[in-house]
């Protein structure tokens, strides 16, 4: 793990004021908008190397402070840092759909560690969604669904499917959220 | 011991080679993996300089643009593994591959201001590490019209009402209404996995196109502005899932509707949010089940000093179209940062969150078999208190420009549904400095985890990391960039022990990158590192070397050229694991 300087983070609620139909019309798929997606884009890709360096100071910065279930989601990712060696997590099929100020982005993952205390190879697999909201001029993420890339897994193959996944409670929500 | 072991390696030889070869140097450092680069390029890629764009003519009418952004990868992996460890170790395989990736805009303003387009992107390649399951895929589709006071969006659409109702990236169709003080806006369409999985198209892994259920998904949100700081909305939605869409299902179709009620109060430097929701969730063959949620947030500025603060209560059946939002959350944080003075930032948040989860019973998906056993209700909890401070040296003193520093501390103590505890400890420090020729950063950190449930997770960690940096630059005299060239070096060393076996492992790195460019001429990079892992039960040190080095040249003033290779051998010194990868391509890049 290595630091990385704070970053004083103080967003906004994640619930904004709706915004004017008429001012969205004028900033809809303006220069702005396009260069979002290359900002979320470059967002998704340092909290994938955040977590591969184990850098969770910088990694947190990325997470909006009013996100919903922040906490579990933090504590998930620092156990994950501190029992997997050498994670590689590579991201594929990935799909999108986005407004001005609102990201949602779905993608296949397969993760690779090597699990103490023997250094194991193991590999894990998922579909998740990763939501991300601009605020002011960065953007954030702002939730995440489906199965967690950042969270430690047990050793479940590339083309992992758990149909026990699929009904534990905690999962209502994500069932068929892909 | 380890960092003296690579410093006495020939490391340098190739480099004074590559600066003889290299046009230029800049600041592009090598990537960690060119893989999500891939796939991530591909995402950028509809985002290009390049997408259309309207001339407005004399007469005040606009004239029709449109771009394509297209992008032709070839090439080769060499690859090799364990016997028998499949796709374990690496997710690639050796061949020669193609990638093509597109995206194309279209895209008409009339005179006043309405604007309809159309977007769309896709990728084909035959490395199934890029696109796993099809040849092609289509990434994203939009298509709509948006003016002064409506916008009609159909395709890959994404609603965000707000945090309990509807937020989630559908395919259909997406409509929102202004008027005076009122806006209205709708959703209505379907969830699938992927627009191949919407068409069940087959997939070539053999396996089904899809998963989970097709969703059927709609919804619509009433907001009202009763002033300039005040607003209140109302929202409604639900889904209906396609019982014929999955057969021979895991898991049983659900149905769910759900209605909230929230406000935004922003006055001046103060905004709170609130909101408040009901949901109806029913599985086939089970009895329906109602769940509430909510949740209020704040921010507020006063001069040196910001505050924020939130409470969330989302029941642990509660089931809406909030797709991020994990049911059973009952959490609430405070957090403050304060400019104690202009060098001087202190920062704290505090959080408390417990995760439950309801009793539940599933159904029998076979008549003739009992139903599963059902599951017992949980509950865990977890507090976190992370406080910050961060010195801009520079402002406190002009001998000490550049120079910044900052700790931060990260505590997490929890308690899982058997009351067993656990916790987590990090602290981290750092020191850095930047100029325009020079930059330096070091990096401390250690941590402590301990879990009465889990005790061989148990450990301690300490990790250092130093990166130096140069930059040698050239402008015109009017201040544009000629050429500029870079040097970085990295060294990193973490430790971890592992209390309940006595044992430990540490990883070394030491690490090279030099890149550059010139205008004009292109860019290129190349980058170099090896690291040295012990193995906490003994055996060998597991090495690892990287290579790699990155060129690209302009074709004219939008297209580029650009040429890639990767050489990366993994944990040689073990048979089980030692793996090496060689990647080397050439990619166009071009805009018309």
């Amino acid at each position: 793990m290595i630091a990385s300087a704070p970053l004083l983070v103080t967003a906004a609620p994640l619930a904004k004021p709706a915004e004017p139909v008429s001012a969205k019309a004028e900033r809809a798929a303006t220069e702005a908008e396009r260069q979002s997606q290359r900002d979320v884009a470059a967002l998704v890709k340092q909290l994938v190397q955040h977590f591969e360096q184990g850098d969770m100071t910088a990694f947190e910065n990325l997470i909006h402070p009013a996100m919903v279930g922040h906490v579990a989601f933090m504590r998930a990712a620092r156990e994950a840092v501190a029992a997997e060696k050498q994670p590689r997590l590579q991201l594929k099929d990935i799909t999108f759909s986005q407004t001005e100020d609102a990201e949602h982005i779905r993608f296949r993952w397969e993760k690779r560690w090597l699990a103490l205390p023997a250094l194991a190879p193991q590999v894990a697999s998922g579909d998740a969604t990763f939501h991300f909201r601009r605020e002011d001029k960065s953007w954030l993420m702002t939730g995440q669904a489906g199965d967690n890339p950042f969270a430690r897994h047990k050793n479940s193959g590339p083309n992992s499917t758990d149909p026990f996944d699929e009904v534990r409670p905690s999962r209502l929500n994500h069932r068929t959220f892909p | 011991m380890h960092v003296a072991k690579l410093a006495r390696r020939p490391l340098l030889r190739p480099i004074a080679g590559f600066v003889l070869f290299v046009l230029a140097i800049g600041s592009a450092a090598a990537s960690q993996d060119q893989a999500n680069e891939h796939v991530l390029s591909l995402w950028a890629q509809t985002s290009q300089d390049g997408t259309a764009t309207l001339v407005r003519q004399a007469d005040g009418s606009t004239r029709l643009e449109w771009r394509l952004n297209l992008s032709q990868d070839v090439y080769r992996n060499v690859i090799t593994a364990p016997q028998d460890s499949g796709q374990t170790i690496t997710p690639f395989g050796t061949g020669d591959f193609n990638k093509t990736q597109f995206s194309t805009e279209v895209r008409l303003v009339s005179t006043g201001g309405d604007q309809a387009y159309l977007q769309w992107a896709g990728a084909a390649s035959n490395d199934r590490a890029v696109l796993s399951r099809y040849r092609e895929q289509l990434s994203n589709l939009q298509m709509g019209a948006v003016g002064p006071r409506y916008a009609v969006n159909a395709g890959d659409v994404a609603a965000n009402f707000s945090q309990l109702g509807s937020t989630l990236g559908l395919r259909g169709l997406h409509v929102s209404r202004q008027f005076d003080g009122w806006a209205l806006a709708s959703h209505v369409g379907v969830i699938g996995e992927s627009w191949e999985a919407l068409a069940n198209r087959a997939a070539l892994d053999g396996r089904p196109a899809r998963s989970r259920f097709l969703r059927d998904v709609y919804g619509a949100k009433l907001d009202r502005a009763w002033s300039g700081s005040l607003k209140t909305f109302l929202s409604f939605q639900g889904y209906e899932d396609r019982e014929s869409s999955l057969p021979q299902a895991p898991f049983a179709p659900s149905t769910t509707r759900a209605g909230t009620m929230g406000f935004n109060y922003q006055q001046g430097q103060f905004l709170l949010t609130g909101e408040a929701a009901r949901s109806r969730f029913q599985e086939k063959n089970l009895s329906e089940r109602v769940d509430r949620a909510f949740v209020l947030d704040g921010t507020w500025r006063s001069g040196a000093w910001a505050f924020r603060g939130g409470w969330h209560d989302v029941g642990p059946l509660f089931v809406s179209l909030a797709q991020a939002v994990p049911p059973g959350v009952r959490e609430h944080y405070l957090g403050a940062d304060w400019t104690a003075a202009p060098w001087l930032m202190l920062g704290m948040d505090a959080r408390d969150a417990v995760a439950r989860t309801a009793a539940l019973e599933f159904p029998s998906l076979d008549p003739e078999l009992p139903p599963p056993p059902p599951l017992p209700a949980t509950r865990n909890r977890a507090r976190t208190l992370n406080s910050r401070a961060n010195l801009n040296l520079g402002m406190a003193s002009p001998s000490w420009m550049g120079w910044n520093m900052g700790v931060n501390a990260a505590q997490t103590r929890s308690e899982d549904a058997s009351n067993q505890e656990s916790s987590n400890d990090n602290f981290n420090a750092m020191l850095s400095y930047a100029s325009a020729k020079w930059q330096f950063s070091s990096n401390m950190g250690i941590g402590k985890l301990s879990s009465a449930a889990a005790p061989t997770a148990d450990s301690r960690s300490r990790n250092e990391q130093i990166n130096l940096g140069r930059t040698w630059s050239e402008t015109t005299a009017t201040g544009l960039p000629v050429w500029s060239l870079g040097l970085q070096l990295n060294l990193g060393r973490n430790n971890q022990r592992l209390l309940s076996q006595g044992t430990s492992t540490t990883t070394s790195t030491l690490g090279v990158t030099m890149s550059g460019q010139r205008t004009g001429w292109g860019q290129a990079s190349l980058a170099l590192s090896e690291s040295i892992t012990t193995q906490p039960n003994g055996g060998a040190d597991l090495k690892s070397r990287m290579a790699q080095l990155e060129m690209t040249r302009p074709l004219g003033t939008m297209n580029t050229l650009r040429a890639y290779y990767r050489y990366m051998q993994r944990n040689s010194g073990t048979a089980t694991l030692e793996t090496t990868e060689r990647v080397g391509g050439i990619q166009i890049n071009l805009i018309w």
